[in-house]
């Protein structure tokens, strides 16, 4: 599973980022855990994703089967979140432009722009 | 610059009790974390402890819990509480940089508590930088914090009692754990089982989590090891072996499991770089996870006035992290000259003993867990070890053959920890690893050398002094002593 090797940085389909078995989307997210939370609308490399107030980027991708968030500078091998806490930078997105933004500390609010980065990644205004 | 007379960075367990002693008895301590809320990682407001209860801390914790959160609303104003806040460098004499969402800010702090927790400890395998490969604490908070399953067929392994919390919250959370997969053999555990009855209550919960794994059909196997994740870029399968005393993998009895998530962890490492930042004397324990400063009696550094408590100072579970933050409050009121009545003399030798109880206890766990030698079996030579760098252990071996035997050298030679996680992820096994291989003690290896920024800043916040936290406020906010 390589990253298409091409520039500039191609927008994966929503789905396509990971061949493995899909887990079904509808039952990722508890249910009673959302009442009360306001609900949120973010893009993804371009497509809408939903998530909930107080939903970290990773956590909210991964209710919506979005799992590979980061493609590694050499071997453009898929990184997806792994510590969940803040300390092995494998969850790296760009978010409203700024790359080297970890996905999992990063908490979601209404309109952010998210992609998927590549290596280092690019800042917004050398794309 | 602002002045405060006491920082704790780090509001779990450790830290909180830390600030609670003291603005109980008129202090105002300042307590920071990057979280938005304060709990720390055991007692981190959830989403889901109102909905579905079971999946929240077991009830002895939650009430702890609940215990430390209603003493944070007796004291709330007392505490300078800013969450959302990192630190990012300690220097000179006690100088904290923080970094909030508006900017940074230099805090000077006349005491300083680190209470900065643990990481979990993770050792290379083939396949473990898959996506769906996770740490077991990674996976608790998704579902713990946020309320999203990491996966619908997920294995938990490694070793330690935390696997069986992970296995029990993501179970009751509607996740289908097809096992639990412990590398300590059973006859192991069992020769230990007089030293845990240092804290009957303890054990019991021990035991409690075992039989709910049981009684809900999800089987937990000893003595075994993940030696394998197979998948194309998502994790598929996983290969179990069998594994020996020292966790080494037998060759007989493999057998494959397919999932779509692996959670794997082996314990816990302290985080103990804003300690080393500060200039602290290091030690290396390996009982305790790893490198943590050196400390007197009362939790002291080797430098005056700064303070550790909680996992941070030595992996030792969420009720001694507590105990030591009381501890060091207690501590600091003395040493403030605050300490006069008999009452709090009692206090602090009630949890002395209570410390004391509780390391019998701990050094019982740590004889049963600590990581042992066997898994450096797993990497293969194309392993990937360092997932930043994406080195393998082939290249790290070969710099090793010439010579790159310690932290600093390797470094250099390869780059091995000089991507974004500065080594926490791959140098407490790799250190391990080396260490072993050529006979040296890890204080010839060395520690991992983390460099402010611990966390990364952009120059744009670098240029932004923060003014949320304002000097002539400060000032006011001193408390004469
Ligand atoms: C992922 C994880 C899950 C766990 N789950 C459980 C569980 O379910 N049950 C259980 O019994 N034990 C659990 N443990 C162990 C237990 O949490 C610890 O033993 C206990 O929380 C230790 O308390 P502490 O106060 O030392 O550290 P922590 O509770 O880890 O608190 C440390 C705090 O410091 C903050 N911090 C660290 N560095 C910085 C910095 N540079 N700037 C700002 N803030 C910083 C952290 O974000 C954290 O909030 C878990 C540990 C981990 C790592
Ligand atoms: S998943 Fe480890 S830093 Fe985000």
């Amino acid at each position: 599973m390589k990253y298409p090797p091409t520039t500039p940085q191609p927008v994966p389909e929503s789905g396509d980022t990971t061949s493995g078995p899909s887990i079904d989307t509808e039952n990722r997210r508890l249910p009673a855990t959302t009442k009360g939370r306001q609900l949120i609308r973010f893009t993804y490399n371009g497509h809408e994703v939903e998530a909930f107030q107080g939903d970290s980027v990773a956590v909210a991708l991964a209710a919506a089967d979005q799992r590979v968030l980061h493609w590694t500078a050499s071997r453009g091998e898929p990184r997806a979140l792994f510590c969940n806490m803040g300390v092995c930078f494998d969850c790296l997105v760009e978010i409203d432009g700024c790359p080297g933004s970890r996905a999992c500390c990063t908490r979601v609010t209404e309109g952010m722009s998210v992609r998927s980065q590549r290596g280092n990644g690019v800042w917004e205004r050398d794309a | 610059m602002i002045r405060r007379d006491v920082v704790i960075v780090g509001a779990g367990p450790a830290g909180l009790s830390a600030a609670l002693t003291l603005a109980e008895r008129g202090l105002r301590p300042t307590l920071i974390d990057e979280n938005p809320a304060v709990g720390g990682q055991i007692f981190r407001q959830s989403v889901t402890t109102s909905g579905t209860g079971a999946i929240g801390p077991s009830s002895d914790d939650a009430q702890r819990g609940r215990q430390l959160r209603r003493r944070m609303g007796d004291v709330q104003d007392k505490i300078e509480l800013l969450t959302d806040t990192m630190v990012w460098g300690i220097f000179g004499d006690k100088q904290v940089a923080v970094k909030c969402s508006d900017g940074w800010q230099m805090i000077h702090a006349a005491h300083l508590v680190l209470a900065t927790g643990a990481y979990e400890y993770v050792c290379p395998f083939p396949g473990w930088t898959l996506s769906g490969v996770m740490t077991p604490g990674g996976a608790q908070s998704m579902v713990k914090s946020m309320g999203v399953l990491p996966g619908k067929r997920v294995l938990v392994a490694g070793s330690g009692p935390f696997l069986l919390v992970v296995a029990g919250q993501l179970q009751a959370a509607g996740v289908e754990v097809v096992g639990v997969v412990e590398a300590v053999r059973r006859r192991d555990m069992l020769s230990q089982v007089g030293g845990l009855l240092a804290c009957p209550a303890m054990l019991r919960q021990g035991w409690q989590y075992i039989r709910a794994l049981k009684q809900n059909g999800v089987p937990l196997l000893w003595g075994h090891v993940v030696t394998k994740a197979r998948g194309d870029g998502l994790v598929r399968e996983v290969e179990i072996a069998p594994c020996d005393q020292q966790w080494r993998p037998v060759s007989v009895c493999r057998r494959t499991v397919e999932v779509d998530t692996l959670c794997v962890g082996y314990g816990f490492v302290p985080r103990s770089e804003l300690a080393s930042l500060s200039g602290c004397r290091m030690q290396y324990a390996d009982e305790l996870g790893g490198w943590i400063p050196e400390v007197d009696t009362s939790l002291q550094t080797s430098i005056d006035g700064v303070w550790v408590a909680g996992d941070g100072a030595g992996v030792a579970g969420a009720v001694v992290a507590e105990a030591e933050g009381t501890l060091v409050g207690l501590r600091i009121l003395a040493e403030l000259d605050q300490f006069k009545t008999s009452d709090l003399i009692r206090t602090e030798q009630r949890v002395r003993a209570r410390l004391a109880t509780l390391r019998r206890f701990r050094s019982a766990l740590d004889q049963i867990y600590h990581v042992r030698a066997g898994l450096d079996d797993l990497a293969t030579k194309e392993t990937i070890v360092c997932r930043c760098e994406e080195l393998t252990l082939e290249e790290v071996e070969a710099a090793a053959h010439f010579g790159g035997t310690n932290q600093r050298s390797l470094k250099v030679m390869t780059r091995l920890g000089m991507g974004p996680c500065q080594g926490r992820m791959c140098w407490p096994a790799m250190a391990r690893r080396i260490a072993c291989q050529t006979g040296k003690c890890q204080d010839a290896v060395g520690p991992i050398s983390v460099r402010p920024p611990a966390v990364p800043l952009t120059i744009g916040d670098l240029l932004n002094e923060s003014n949320s936290l304002d000097l002539q406020a400060a000032e006011a906010l001193r408390v004469e002593v």
